[in-house]
């Protein structure tokens, strides 16, 4: 990765940027951290075990300091989240740098990555693309019934730590419907289920970017990124459209429509 | 209130609550009351079916109608199919699960009524 450090170098030297956005070896552990000058880059590294919701970090420095371009180094799925940010103008994208690195084909192989690769990057090649949607097949091969206990039983084992919410680049809503009183009844451990997680399922249809974080993060291991894999999946089928793809086309469900999205067919 | 309205959080609750399906009817398209509340509409109900077919909640307790002020007879009727074919689907699992649930007695069929 030394061409993209070269260039990151460059940025910093020419004060093209206020900062760098990436992770950096401390005590033997990659952290997110600031880049402010070139020389404290001889610590920046890449890794792919350790994975953290940068964009989501970016979101925060950038509030603190919205007139500065930040840099950023981002894989294929954060730079979707930019992409889903700047849409839903979280971030203005003239104030970020995006520095794309690629991800080797072994890490997009165990995300099951459609894109494991940023638009642009220095070096490196570009990894295939994983087209691998049999998680979700193995839950509708399953009759009715037994596909309701499958998730009674894995929603079941919700602590309601808010974790796939909060590590989740495509949520940023400063009131949370997972929050309202109205809609889930607060205290109680599991929270109501499945209403808790269909809400956040509703939400991620048009947004989630399929990072995978949120069932990174499940401290009860729930296959969250599975449902949110497929509501993804059934926006592409209903109106061709894919998140984190078009900064420049709004999600579906986001607006009443102008016609050029089809209508989906309705009653039964 | 127009369909547009019918946010898929409520949806959501009908069935937590222990509704055995859940019936919206809106304007038709093209001659909604608000120039395009239906569209949102459409789109919605679209993905929550997917979204409870795949958690092993049946489809078509959830139905949509496209039904004018003035189509009276379209509503009874759809509005006795739609429970007939509830009733014969039964409770939904999510009831089932905890039988305890106030909310969502089974309705008679309108037709059957005298």
């Amino acid at each position: 990765m030394e061409k993209t450090r070269e260039k990151m170098v460059r940025l910093l030297e020419e004060r093209a940027v206020f900062g760098i956005l990436g992770l950096r070896l401390s005590s033997g552990h990659p952290i997110p951290y600031l880049f402010d000058n070139p020389v404290s880059l001889k610590d920046w590294v890449v890794d792919e075990t350790n994975r953290y919701p940068l964009t989501k970090i970016l979101v925060q420095i950038s509030k603190k300091h919205p007139n500065e371009v930040i840099g950023i180094v981002v894989r294929g799925c954060e730079e979707r989240s930019l992409i889903e940010l700047f849409k839903n103008h979280q971030l203005d994208s003239e104030k970020v740098k995006p520095i794309g690195i690629v991800c080797s084909e072994a890490l997009g192989k165990r995300c099951r990555c459609d894109r494991p690769y940023p638009s642009q990057a220095e070096e490196g090649e570009m990894a295939k693309p994983t087209e691998d949607l049999s998680d979700i097949a193995e839950v509708e091969s399953l009759p009715e019934e037994e596909r309701f206990q499958y998730w009674m039983k894995k929603f079941g084992m919700c602590i309601k730590c808010y974790g796939c919410r909060n590590v989740c680049p495509a949520c940023f809503c400063p009131t949370c419907t997972l929050e309202d009183p109205s809609l889930i009844k607060p205290g109680g451990m599991p929270p109501e289920i499945p209403l808790f997680h269909l809400h956040k399922a509703f939400h991620m249809a048009d947004r989630c970017i399929d990072c995978g974080l949120c069932e990174a993060v499940c401290p009860m291991g729930i296959p969250v990124r599975k449902l949110y894999r497929k509501v993804r999946k059934s926006v592409k089928d209903l109106f061709h459209y894919i998140p984190g793809e078009d900064k420049d086309l709004k999600g579906p469900l986001e607006f009443l429509g102008d016609g050029t999205y089809e209508l989906p067919e309705t009653g039964r | 209130m127009c369909s547009g309205r019918v946010s898929p959080h409520f949806i959501l609750k009908a069935f937590q609550e222990g509704a055995d399906g859940v019936f919206v009817a809106g304007c038709h398209i093209g001659s909604c009351h608000y120039g395009k509340g239906n569209y949102i509409t459409a789109k919605r109900v679209a993905v929550i079916k997917d979204l409870l077919g795949f958690i092993g909640i049946s489809p078509k307790r959830l139905r949509l109608e496209w039904i004018a002020t003035s189509e009276s007879n379209k509503f009874a009727n759809a509005v006795s199919d739609f429970t007939r074919e509830i009733t014969q689907l039964g409770p939904s699992s999510l009831r089932k699960a905890s039988p305890e649930r106030k909310a969502g007695k089974t309705m008679e069929p309108i037709a059957s009524q005298p």
